[in-house]
């Protein structure tokens, strides 16, 4: 007879499927952007985190955002946040020097929407993998603005489907080991079930 | 945080604070699709600022405190308001947020609760027999909302763009 596995277990597995994501993506933004990049490995939690944009620098602090919308099997948010120092820093790095002083152009704009592409993929390809869930990323839509707004934004769209949230959080480093970035993945409240159940 | 002498009091997504602490100033800091509603009695110089999170408790399986809903907020502000010894014929009441910052065709109906939310603070100040006398709602910017409690002034910041009064 088959026994159901606990929630506990479950997110003990969500849990081990995002730490490999968190690995595939630091390979893939660390060959696009030739050198190394680390993402800390990332927290499962069941309740919003306000606390997150407090590490990049408060509410008002001004942020690149890249966002995708997941949908298929299940619907879900993955939204990375900069400051702006390092959004340039990248795109210095994607498309040349010539374009980091500068106001982001189109270019500079398509290069962070691919460091999206390539977080939210290899996050999306684990938990594809493990749980044979079908999952869309979206083109990815890249903003300026306050983190606390964004993460607002986020927050409000995920609780008006009114149930518990549940965040996958995970920060970036840089080489001397200071947070540049955040992670969020986040299923929609009514795809949690469907979540879960595929992890056994 | 002390700003030009001034103590701000941060007032977080779903909460509501009152001051009249005229050394205090409320805000709501990065306002994206969740609306600020400031409130000042000039004669008590007496502030409050509600930070709106969604339309309507009635949606809600467990709604949680008053505070985060339009329909349940504002009744709330305007009676602690009250019980500190506000004439809510009196108040100024002003508004700003509701805006969409996560716009693009592939989102579908996604996001449109910045929306909702104006609709809904109008519609239960309409119901109250209130009226905004200041806003800055909807658009695709987040905002930052300050009200002072020492003149009752009330600004509202974007990125890129200086603070302005409403």
């Amino acid at each position: 007879m088959a026994v159901e596995a606990t929630q506990a277990q479950r997110l003990e597995r969500l849990q081990s499927i995002a730490d490999r994501g968190a690995m595939t993506a630091a390979r893939g933004l660390s060959l696009l952007l030739d050198r190394q990049v680390a993402i800390k490995a990332p927290s499962v939690s069941i309740a919003p985190v306000e606390a997150v944009y407090d590490q990049i620098g408060g509410p008002e602090a001004e942020v690149v955002g890249i966002y995708l919308l997941v949908g298929g099997d299940v619907g879900g948010h993955i939204m990375l946040m900069f400051p702006i120092a390092a959004a340039r820093e990248m795109v210095g790095l994607l498309v040349g020097e010539e374009h980091r002083q500068t106001e982001f152009d189109e270019l500079s704009l398509s290069a962070l929407g691919e460091v999206g592409n390539i977080v939210g993929s290899a996050f999306l390809n684990h938990l594809g993998d493990y749980t044979g869930l079908t999952l869309q990323p979206s083109p990815p839509l890249v903003v300026v603005e306050m983190a606390g707004a964004l993460l607002d934004t986020l927050l409000t769209e995920i609780m008006s489907q009114g149930k518990d949230i549940f965040i996958i959080d995970a920060a970036f480093f840089d080489q001397d080991r200071a947070t540049s970035g955040l992670i969020l993945i986040t299923p929609d409240p009514r795809s949690i079930d469907t979540l879960l159940a595929s992890l056994g | 945080m002390v700003v030009a002498g001034k103590t701000a009091i941060a007032v977080g997504i779903g909460e509501l604070h009152l001051t009249d602490d005229p050394s205090t100033f409320l805000v709501a800091h990065g306002l994206g699709s969740c609306v600020g509603v400031t409130a000042y009695d000039p004669a008590r110089r007496l502030a409050a600022l509600l930070h709106v999170m969604l339309p309507s408790s009635a949606e809600a399986r467990n709604p949680g405190p008053p505070a985060k809903y339009a329909d349940t907020g504002i009744p709330l502000m305007l009676e602690l308001l009250r019980e500190r010894g506000a004439d809510v014929r009196r108040l100024q009441i002003k508004a700003a947020g509701g805006s969409c910052i996560l716009v693009s065709p592939a989102f579908g109906d996604k996001f449109r609760i910045g929306e909702r939310n104006i609709a809904a603070v109008q519609e239960t100040l309409e119901r109250l027999g209130l009226r905004l006398a200041g806003q800055e709602l909807g658009g695709q910017h987040g905002r930052t909302l300050e009200l002072h409690t020492d003149t009752g002034l009330v600004t509202v910041r974007t990125i890129g763009q200086a603070a302005r009064e409403i």
